[in-house]
């Protein structure tokens, strides 16, 4: 073990040290403490944490002691790659006595942009359990020596004690930030809520004082707001559950063999009727050999149904609408094309989270709801794709991309 | 005299179809518009004596809306109409002169009597009313 051959007295210094790291719960501050010290026992300028993004494979700088703003915000350094890319790979620790000379990681002194005073550097895994979740790096020598084997051991030491402190950090964080966005969307439902619920109540006041002197009070077409607002909130309630649901996992899907063409021709002659009333065209394009697929009818009717009516509130009177449903390999396309207002660039991504559907404070996408979260989770559920083509001004194009058969066999 | 004009520019049917019939019940001659432009078109029109805006609109919004009011009418009380209370939003639209805020969330009645209070106390009603009435502005 490292520690055996480090004297006592920096043994307690790791572990006064580790003892710091864990009692930060805040990520930036627990780093900033390991760092310091680091900086202080092993007296280097230079010194950064990097961790480790699963999803894009790649190692991003954290923290850090001496690197500019500019380094530490954009330096992304794929797994296996560069020097933290190797230790954070190989999960070996690093020490170089002098890069210039080094075989394996010379190429790379270029890329680091006269950083370095000296050519020696240290590069040590941060692990928890079998896991790297990153790799702490430290150079620059003020006395511009090169690292010694006791530098390397103590290092080591450092990562092999405070790594579950990060770590801790990390999911303390991670767990604020989920607390946020629920407390965001609780809040933005609420106002969701309030709105036709203040309608109800007002309505109500308005029939019970009946208002003198009022030619214009007319109580039927208030009875009729009061009820299209208990509709709305009653959809809105059912929503919010349809996609906890969905989301929990609680929801299955049933699936069976059905005919697209069939479904697509269903949902069509739903909306006819709405459509006729604001003359917009309805076409379809079904050029496809074969329609049939493992689907839940269900669940793919509400996608199509949610689909076509945003296309019917956001396309003006005399637009058209126009389904197409194609072949994509092995897999069905379905497209829901209208001739509406559009997305801004920046709404497109936010259209489908559910965090940000709701946000009452812009008006160009408010109306959609929850509808194209749920119908995200359903396509997600069939192992499909849902995106959106759209510019402001020039019409949406909703597509949706489903396996045919997820069961690995085809059947005709 | 004759009854006070009142517009309401707001894109939400329902909420217009109560505070019209809120503000006729207050003596109010009522006109509507659902979006910014056509709101502006009945001001030059129609010249109301006051104004209800929403401040969240498709198109042209509440403040755009209130700026162009604002080059070519000083007085014209216009009240900002929204639907949650954004404190952002309440200084920007405080700039252009504001007679008051309508939060859609709370109590019409109240709202509309606080419009009625401030009417009555802006420089443009004491004008009506005494070009009208031909008394003294003391109203």
């Amino acid at each position: 073990m490292t520690s055996k051959v480090l004297p006592h007295k920096k043994m307690v210094v790791v572990f006064e040290l580790a003892k710091e790291a864990h009692a930060s719960m805040d990520i930036e501050k627990c780093i900033d403490a390991i760092l310091n010290r680091v900086s202080d026992i092993l007296g280097t300028e230079l010194g950064s944490v990097m961790l480790v993004d699963d999803k894009k494979q790649e190692l991003f700088i954290k923290r850090a002691n001496g690197l500019n703003q500019d380094i530490i915000n954009n330096t992304r350094i794929k797994i296996g790659e560069g020097i933290s890319g190797w230790v954070a790979k190989e999960d070996e620790p690093l020490l170089i006595n002098d890069l210039s000379h080094d075989r394996r990681f010379k190429r790379y002194k270029k890329t680091m942009s006269g950083r370095y005073t000296t050519d020696s550097l240290l590069s040590v895994p941060l692990k928890v359990g079998k896991k790297v979740i990153g790799v702490i790096n430290v150079s620059n020598k003020k006395t511009k020596r090169i690292f010694t084997k006791e530098d390397f051991q103590m290092l080591s030491l450092i990562a092999e004690e405070t790594a579950l402190a990060i770590q801790n950090a990390l999911i303390h964080e991670h767990a604020k930030r989920l607390a946020d966005l629920k407390l965001d969307f609780v809040s933005d439902i609420s106002h969701e809520l309030k709105n036709p619920l203040t309608v109800i109540r007002e309505s109500i006041d308005l029939v019970l004082n009946k208002p003198k002197n009022n030619k214009g009070y007319d109580i039927n077409k208030i009875l009729n707001i009061a009820q299209k607002n208990i509709d709305r909130l009653d959809r809105l309630l059912e929503s919010l559950l349809d996609l906890a649901q969905l989301e929990a996992g609680k929801a299955f899907i049933n699936r069976t063999y059905i005919d697209m063409k069939k479904l697509l021709k269903d949902c069509v002659s739903f909306v006819q009727y709405s459509a006729a009333r604001k003359s917009i065209s309805l076409k379809t394009d079904f050029s496809i050999r074969y329609s049939k697929v493992w689907a839940d009818y269900d669940r793919i009717t509400q996608v199509i149904n949610n689909l076509l009516n945003n296309a019917l509130k956001f396309t003006p009177k005399g637009g058209n609408i126009t389904i197409k449903l194609r072949e994509k390999g092995k897999d069905i396309e379905i497209s829901v094309q209208d001739t509406g207002t559009g997305i801004k660039k920046k709404d497109i991504k936010r259209l489908f989270n559910k965090f940000e559907c709701l946000d009452a404070r812009d008006k160009d996408i408010k109306g959609m709801g929850l509808g194209l979260a749920i119908c995200k989770e359903i396509i997600s559920m069939h192992k499909g794709r849902i995106w959106v083509v759209a510019k402001p001004g020039k019409g949406s194009e909703f597509n949706i991309l489903l396996p045919r058969d997820l069961r690995g066999t085809r059947k005709e | 005299m004759d009854k006070l004009k009142v517009l309401v520019v707001d894109d939400e049917p329902d909420f217009v179809e109560l505070i019209k019939c809120r503000l006729e019940c207050n003596g109010y001659e009522v006109i509507v518009a659902f979006n910014g432009i056509d709101g502006l078109k009945k001001i030059k029109e129609e010249k109301p004596n006051a104004v209800l805006l929403d401040i969240l609109m498709p198109g042209p919004d509440g403040i755009e809306v209130l700026q162009k009011i604002r080059k070519d009418n000083k007085d014209l009380p216009v009240f900002i109409v929204t639907a949650f209370s954004n404190q952002e939003r309440f200084e920007q639209a405080k700039q252009y002169n504001v007679s008051g805020f309508i939060i859609k969330t709370s109590d019409l009645k109240q709202e509309v009597a606080n419009i009625t209070s401030a009417i009555r106390v802006s420089p443009m009603y004491k004008f009506i009313n005494k070009k009208s009435t031909g008394q003294r502005d003391d109203v």
